[in-house]
């Protein structure tokens, strides 16, 4: 057996996992190469230390944020009307064929109100811009009210998102500048600043960055 | 009460029993915390990534095939999942000290300074390794994975996980013993 394919065998051979053969080979190998049994030593030293870092008990605050979350889904679940049944191909039978036919039905339905509703639509239109451009603002000021949580890795997220967003209020850039600057946390505060990057044709970013460049 | 596998279980939250989700989340939410810790040696980071990997699964549950073993197509999404992050905080550090954790067990100072010199050197070794040798590591030595498994959740043949193990293993050796 050569040096070369011991390596390859080791972990398995330490741990038991190889035939028998190979393990007599193994170890007659072992008896004679210097080389090869420092590594075999090193290698089950190197084994028995990585139990060392056993697992870590995470906190009670990631099995309540899972419950929370799981109540949250389960209601919008329940709130859709469109839960899709797991699909079988058994099921063909004439009810399947009436509920195709039930369907086109519905859609000509559909299509027929559809042509009444054109001259409403204009309205609604104006209806559903007011409405987004709301849904915007709120997304806005959500985000912008989580960089004040305490924990750094929610702020953190909270300047991803907005970094994510394409527009951008100066409201925003402005809480942005102040994160940038005072963020106790220096990834919040790299985060800050690769966020702010983008803008930094903006007078206000420039001097945020000189300033705390100067400190 | 009747017990199901993983893969039962997942089937159910698939059909929109979400609930079944429960008892995947006590069994693997520990092993998931820990893999994301060791990867990115950030607590309440580890803490949020673990809940996306459930988050994910709720999404995405229609997308789940009961052929696939469960565990191998969590820990394809905990992979997903820390990449990202990865691309997203590459220049996140760590908020994670051992030093902080003391044990109050019956271990004399020595030994626990002996402990802690052995624990930050392996950190110390692991680091150097690159993201694909470390995350090898951690799915085949942290997570006791095997190489059929492993396979299954990175897509490269058993062989080549093999390989891929023993070198990183060789290399995570080097590095620890320059150190000791």
């Amino acid at each position: 057996m050569e040096c070369k394919n011991i390596q390859n065998i080791l972990i398995d051979f330490i741990e038991g996992n190889v035939p028998d053969d190979v393990k007599v080979q193994l170890e007659e190998h072992l008896l004679t190469c210097t080389q090869c049994r420092k590594e075999h030593k090193q290698t089950h030293q190197l084994i028995e230390e990585l139990s060392v870092l056993e697992d870590k008990t995470p906190n009670v605050q990631l099995k309540e944020d899972f419950y929370t979350m799981l109540e949250q889904e389960k209601e919008l679940i329940t709130k859709s009307p469109l839960i899709k049944k797991p699909y079988s191909e058994n099921n063909l039978s004439i009810w399947s064929y009436i509920k195709y036919a039930a369907s086109a039905i519905i859609l000509l339905g559909f299509g027929f109100l559809l042509g009444r509703n054109m001259q409403i639509q204009s309205v609604k239109n104006s209806e559903i811009a007011a409405l987004r451009s709301e849904l915007y603002s709120m997304q806005q000021t959500a985000t912008t009210a989580s960089l004040s949580i305490p924990t750094a890795s929610q702020r953190l997220k909270a300047v991803n998102t907005i970094n994510e967003q394409v527009k951008v209020d100066i409201k925003t850039v402005a809480l942005l500048i102040n994160t940038f600057k005072t963020d106790e946390n220096i990834n919040v505060r790299m985060a800050a600043a690769n966020a702010l990057s983008k803008y930094k044709e903006s007078p206000d970013v420039r001097d945020a960055f000189l300033e705390v460049l100067e400190k | 009460m009747e017990k199901f596998n993983d893969e039962q279980l997942m089937q159910k939250v698939k059909n929109g029993d979400l609930d079944s989700l429960a008892p995947l989340f006590e069994k693997y939410h520990v092993r998931l915390y820990n893999f994301f810790l060791r990867l990115t040696q950030n607590k309440d980071l580890s803490g949020d990534l673990t809940q996306n990997v459930f988050r994910r699964i709720i999404s995405y549950r229609e997308s789940y095939n009961e052929d696939w073993k469960f565990k191998s197509w969590m820990y394809q999404i905990a992979r997903n999942v820390h990449l990202k992050n990865y691309q997203e905080n590459k220049f996140l550090r760590s908020d994670y000290q051992e030093t902080e954790e003391l044990n109050n067990d019956s271990k004399s100072a020595l030994e626990e300074m002996e402990m802690e010199t052995r624990k930050s050197n392996l950190y110390e070794a692991l680091n150097q390794l690159s993201p694909e040798q470390r995350e090898i590591i951690e799915l085949s030595r942290f997570q006791g994975l095997k190489y059929q498994e492993i396979s299954e959740i990175t897509g490269n043949s058993v062989t080549a996980i093999k390989v891929k193990v023993h070198r990183a293993m060789h290399k995570l050796r080097e590095l620890y013993f320059e150190l000791v």
